[in-house]
């Protein structure tokens, strides 16, 4: 699947992991790289792209957790797991800017929240979630979808339309209700991925199939056809004369 | 005649004494002070010591002497002697013949006598310069002491040594003929009293004169020459009018009234009688004023020894204080001490208490959440199969059971975290409905157990700010004992009412409810549930703590059977 959110662990405890594993498969996340030592987890910075990280402050009996927050530095949120409620854990943690933490023992709604949490932070966006905000991080679109955590990778997305107040947004797969306006996502896309076909529907450029600017339509890489009106027909044939 | 002895008589012992006593004005002869200088082991280095205080006994000897300190004197001679240290000779002459003093002074006559006589023997051992002295010294104890003749002897022979000190010998010669006198040998006594009265001439000593001159007279006197005696007697009264004594005045003015009376010349006698008794009241007035200062002195003495013994008990009362103050610093320097002692052991029961909590918490915690997580899970799919009914109410009862645990442990663990300040503490802005749903999930199965019905009308907007961890442990303790006091079937409703800056999240339960007076009391009580299990009431109390900690407020309205409603107003916004 595409749409999981990709999470990096560092944990030596087995049983931990193992809690862990099943509490992420639980909310459909993906593993993409476990780390039970320092050299492992910096290894894995450089070869695994991730969402989140969840780090165990106490590995191998050292606050190694810490360190490797700092390895991983701003630009991408981590959650401290740790079975310690005392303050003074956290003194050295707090340089590091956690962006949560993570009491163990937790239960799934716990984990997920501490997780949705972290994202909204890095994004800037807290509260969004609770709110039916879509979050917008790295390259992608986080929401939730019946109490789950979707991400929706910008590159999978074909066409985004106005429904009423909200959106939806397709991918080849499904239809995700946006609680937001269409103005308001393509200010968080960047210029030229997403095109406006009519005022109310913008494509990706990149599931464009074929256009057939005589009877003003688009066929989408999955097949759909959308309509491109003559008002954004012009400024469409101008920037990308190329299909002509 | 026999009126007329009388008079010479008194005047010749009242003579003799005034000898004496000016003999006894020159108690060292310079031969005499040159020998002590020479023999003082202090003196001996530098003549200036000799009116100066030292250690040295010998010194002090003839120091106190010199300072007419006598008693003190004596007792560094009974030392010395006792010890018998000294050896030299003119030590031994020196201390003997101070010895004699001092006992002719206290009028020991016969020890007096004895220790002149020994100085003599040990001062003719080495030609001492000063023994004519000692001579007249022997020779006036013997006279005192009435033995005339033999002061005639020890007199005569200290004549016969020559001497330059004019003054010792006229004196010696003035006592040799008052010697005689007693013994009536007259030429003899004439002779020496003329060549002491010569002598005086010579030397121009008034008061010499003035007593050699009375007693010629009263030699003469004695004789019945008249004629030769009245104008020696009359030469005395002048002699000792210029000399100023007035001792010898008053003899010489006693003796010429007796004379004149004698000689039938009234008129005369009665104007001597007249001046004599003049003097014998300034006398008397001198000794009486000598008597009064005396008599002050002696006061003056007690007053001291009374401020001395005032002082001295003050010292006393200091002392007395100083050591109450010792004793007081000692025992609270004790005191303080075993303080000490008791707070380190009560710091390290504390030290070890935490720990210990911290490790029975810490080690029953992971296990307890472990088992309540299997059982959760178990339920889960036991449910979706629904079978055996019993087994079911079994495994619930056991996550009831591990749920309760887990929620004790975790208060205690928060309990002794926050009183020793140690609890991690985070607050962060956080949407309400999500922490609540959070709590919640671990109270599912339990809830379908009981068929309650939670109704959560909280917008999923609802934001407060507040510390994560610690708002988790109030929703679990308020939710824990609603759902504990509902009875089955039984609602309970969570609402948010939203203020301005706060936000109040009300959990009302429709159960038996509890008097709430004992949470307000701040005491931890236990009250009855729905099963009939007791909870003590450190869950309330926690939570009501750390809602404060979260600068919120937590209170609870409770009606008996008609349920409870605890409301927890917190923060929206950073403070």
């Amino acid at each position: 699947m595409t749409n999981e959110v990709k999470v990096l662990v560092f944990e030596d405890q087995e049983k931990d992991l193992q809690i862990l594993k099943e509490t992420l498969l639980l909310q459909n996340m993906e593993i993409v790289g476990v780390a039970s030592s320092l050299q492992e987890g910096i290894a894995l910075l450089d070869r695994v792209d991730f969402d989140i990280a969840l780090l165990d402050i106490f590995v191998e009996g050292e606050p190694k957790g810490i360190a490797f927050a700092n390895e991983i530095g701003s630009d991408k949120p981590f959650i401290f797991i740790t079975s310690s409620l005392e303050a003074s854990i956290f003194k050295s943690a707090k340089n590091t800017n956690p962006h949560n933490y993570l009491i163990k023992p937790y239960n799934p709604l716990e984990l997920l929240f501490a997780i949705e949490l972290a994202i909204e932070k890095t994004a800037a966006q807290e509260g969004a979630f609770s709110q039916k905000i879509p979050v917008h991080y790295n390259e992608a679109i986080f929401v939730k979808k019946n109490k789950a955590l979707i991400k929706i990778n910008r590159k999978d997305i074909y066409a985004i339309s106005v429904d009423g107040q909200y959106c939806n947004l397709k991918t080849d797969e499904e239809t995700f209700l946006l609680h937001t306006s269409l103005t308001q996502l393509m200010k968080e896309f960047p210029e030229n991925q997403f095109i406006r076909v009519h005022r109310n529907m913008i494509v990706s450029l990149e599931k464009i199939k074929m256009v057939y600017p005589e009877d003003n339509l688009i066929l989408l890489t999955n097949g759909e056809k959308v309509i491109l009106s003559r008002k954004y027909k012009a400024t469409f044939l101008k920037n990308y004369r190329i299909f002509r | 005649m026999k009126s007329y002895y009388k008079g010479p008589y008194i005047l010749y012992f009242s003579l003799l004494f005034i000898s004496f006593s000016t003999a006894q004005k020159q108690q060292h002869t310079e031969s005499f002070k040159k020998e002590i200088l020479e023999s003082c082991p202090v003196c001996n280095t530098d003549a200036s010591y000799f009116d100066k205080f030292n250690k040295d006994d010998f010194h002090q000897l003839h120091y106190y002497f010199s300072q007419k300190n006598i008693d003190s004197s004596y007792i560094f001679i009974t030392k010395l002697i006792s010890k018998n240290q000294i050896q030299d000779k003119k030590q031994l002459y020196i201390l003997h013949t101070i010895k004699a003093r001092i006992l002719y002074q206290k009028k020991l006559l016969n020890d007096a006598s004895i220790s002149a006589q020994k100085a003599i023997e040990i001062g003719h051992t080495f030609q001492s310069s000063s023994l004519e002295n000692q001579y007249g010294l022997l020779g006036v104890i013997y006279k005192d002491k009435e033995e005339f003749s033999k002061g005639i002897e020890v007199l005569e022979k200290s004549k016969s040594i020559s001497s330059e000190n004019q003054r010792s010998k006229r004196i010696n010669l003035h006592n040799l003929g008052l010697c005689y006198l007693h013994e009536e040998k007259y030429e003899k006594a004439q002779e020496n009293l003329l060549e002491s009265y010569r002598l005086n001439q010579q030397y121009k000593d008034t008061l010499g004169l003035a007593q050699s001159s009375l007693d010629i007279a009263n030699l003469y006197y004695q004789q019945y020459k008249d004629d030769l005696a009245i104008p020696f007697f009359e030469k005395g009264l002048a002699y000792a009018k210029r000399a100023n004594n007035l001792t010898v005045l008053q003899d010489a003015l006693l003796n010429l009234s007796v004379v004149e009376e004698n000689r039938k010349d009234v008129a005369k006698a009665l104007r001597y009688r007249k001046e004599y008794e003049k003097i014998k009241d300034s006398i008397w007035n001198r000794d009486q004023i000598w008597e009064t200062a005396q008599n002050d002195k002696k006061v003056a003495q007690q007053v001291n020894e009374e401020k001395l013994k005032a002082e001295q008990q003050e010292k006393f009362f200091y002392i007395i204080i100083a050591i109450l103050a010792t004793v007081l610093l000692a025992f609270l320097s004790y005191f303080y001490i075993r303080m000490r002692k008791q707070n380190k052991i009560i710091k390290e029961l504390n030290a070890t208490k935490n720990k210990l909590f911290s490790i029975v918490t810490h080690d029953l915690k992971t296990p307890v959440h472990t088992l309540k997580s299997k059982l959760y899970h178990i339920l889960q799919r036991k449910e979706k199969s629904a079978q055996d009914q019993k087994e079911l109410v079994t495994l619930t009862e056991g996550y009831d059971l591990a749920k309760n645990t887990a929620l004790l442990i975790d208060n205690t663990l928060h309990w002794t975290l926050q009183h020793q300040d140690k609890l991690l503490f985070h607050p962060q802005k956080l949407p309400l409905s999500s922490i609540i749903e959070q709590v919640l999930y671990d109270y599912l199965p339990i809830i379908e157990e009981h068929k309650l019905e939670i109704n959560t009308t909280i917008d999923e907007a609802t934001f407060i700010y507040a510390d994560a961890n610690s708002l988790k442990i109030v929703l679990r303790n308020v939710l824990d004992n609603a759902i504990k006091f509902s009875s089955s079937e039984g609602k309970i409703n969570i609402k948010a009412i939203e203020d301005s800056t706060t936000c109040t999240l009300q959990i009302i339960d429709h159960g038996c409810g509890f008097d709430t007076a004992f949470f307000n009391q701040n005491k931890t009580t236990s009250t009855k549930d729905r099963t009939g299990k007791t909870s003590t009431g450190l869950g309330l109390q926690l939570s009501k703590e750390l809602t404060e900690k979260n600068s919120g407020i937590f209170s609870i309205s409770s009606a008996k059977d008609k349920g409870t409603t605890v409301s927890i107003t917190l923060q929206t916004t950073m403070k």
